[in-house]
């Protein structure tokens, strides 16, 4: 596909099963937050003082480690649909970025079960943990997909033809970014 | 019509006979839905068993019924399975062989409330073993659903044709089936909230999804079997 025609509109970014996947992921995370917010008005004292037991500051530092890898991802699609030589390391930083974010989860849940939260401490543990891990998982899927993409490269740092497959990585990444802004929100802040 | 599609029909009914069948024997006879509470103490469970006691036999036998009765259903789904593939098709053998494990789940799990139902004069703590074991054997089983409708979706979006043999909103519909139907994979982990297995992610959601996509199903293959796409090249 030339770029005329990527501009000309119409243009579905990688594929369009994947899109489907996306939005059906949105429909699943939509009912657990409706779920959330029904059990967080029925059991708002609780909610609240264990919400309280959150770090938030690890929250807070995973939420600028996600957006910045986000924003590298959009930059290496960009630099691979241009054939820019920058796409890799744009991708491996990606790929560092959303480690970072694993790590500091993987900090965050063993704090939190040495001071005795566990899964099924209350209700509102129960949410935190199933609802982070599940996000967890598609953390671990996407960067899974991205370290796939970035095995794409030629040796001279750039991916003929690859443009689906950047831009299907790209949409799943967003959308793990996506996911975690409204999970924090909810979970940490609201 | 010929002989073929009648059979097709048959199956593809057999399957709204077995949804029937499940729902009437869990609902009003056992009256197991919604499930019983999984913190109910050990003393209350055995309890509801001796005070539904015929209930619970009848329905025991409308589920254990339903669950082969589902076979030809599911038979029906991998015959246009098999025809979107052609002769090379490892989606259709992995559908057959997860469906296998995965539908006979439900024979167990009436054959587990029948157990549980059958002597009351059983101990407690026997009678709440029985019925946990039927309940996991009746939501736990969302791992292999799940991907029995990955399966499912991906062949039918798999098709070229110009006109799919099955249309390809069933496929997507496959897809977000199986991802609703996922949250029942923990259900071991919880007696409350959500994702126990009364809860409104494990049971409510797969259970109002299920029914939802069983329904689109039939209609789907009765459409496809009427204007008789498996005759098609």
């Amino acid at each position: 596909m030339t770029t005329a025609e990527r501009r000309s509109g119409g243009h579905v970014p990688g594929e369009e099963g994947l899109w489907v996947f996306i939005g059906g992921d949105l429909v699943v995370f939509a009912v657990f937050f409706i779920t959330y917010a029904v059990a967080h008005r029925q059991e708002y004292a609780l909610f609240e003082a264990s919400r309280r037991l959150l770090d938030r500051q690890l929250g807070l530092l995973n939420t600028p480690l996600l957006l910045t890898s986000s924003l590298c991802m959009a930059q290496a699609v960009a630099a691979v649909r241009r054939d820019d030589r920058r796409a890799r390391p744009l991708l491996l930083a990606t790929i560092a970025l959303g480690s970072g974010f694993v790590v500091v989860k993987a900090f965050e849940y063993a704090a939190k079960i040495s001071h005795g939260f566990t899964l099924n401490t209350n209700s509102f543990s129960i949410y935190y943990y199933m609802f982070t891990a599940i996000h967890l998982v598609h953390v671990l899927i996407g960067l899974g997909v991205l370290c796939f993409a970035a095995s794409r490269f030629d040796k001279a740092g750039r991916m003929p033809g690859g443009a689906a497959l950047i831009e299907g990585s790209g949409a799943f990444w967003h959308l793990v970014d996506l996911l975690w802004i409204v999970l924090f929100a909810l979970l940490y802040l609201l | 019509m010929d002989t073929k599609s009648t059979t097709m029909k048959l199956c593809t009914f057999m399957g709204a006979l077995a949804g029937t069948l499940m729902f009437v024997g869990i609902w009003p006879l056992a009256r197991m839905f919604p499930p019983l509470d999984p913190a109910l103490p050990v003393a209350q469970v055995a309890d509801y068993y001796r005070a539904h006691q015929t209930g619970i036999l009848v329905g025991g036998i409308l589920i254990t019924s339903a669950s082969v009765l589902f076979f030809p259903f599911l038979a029906a789904v991998a015959t246009f399975l098999k025809k979107i593939e052609g002769a090379i098709s490892p989606l259709t053998w992995a559908f057959v062989m997860i469906v296998a494990y995965g539908f006979v789940t439900l024979f167990f799990a009436g054959l587990f409330f029948t157990v549980a139902a059958y002597r009351t004069d059983r101990p407690d703590a026997e009678i709440a073993m029985l019925s946990d074991i039927a309940f996991f054997l009746f939501v736990m089983p969302a791992v292999p659903a799940f991907v029995q409708n990955v399966v499912t979706g991906v062949a039918i979006l798999q098709d070229k044709r110009a006109r799919p043999i099955l249309p390809r909103w069933l496929g997507y519909m496959n897809l977000w089936t199986g991802l609703l139907l996922l949250p029942g994979f923990a259900v071991g982990l919880f007696k409350t909230g959500p994702f126990a297995w009364n809860g409104v992610l494990a049971f409510w959601v797969p259970a109002v999804v299920f029914g939802i996509w069983f329904n689109l199903m039939i209609v789907a293959m009765l459409a496809a079997i009427k204007r008789d796409a498996l005759a098609e090249a």
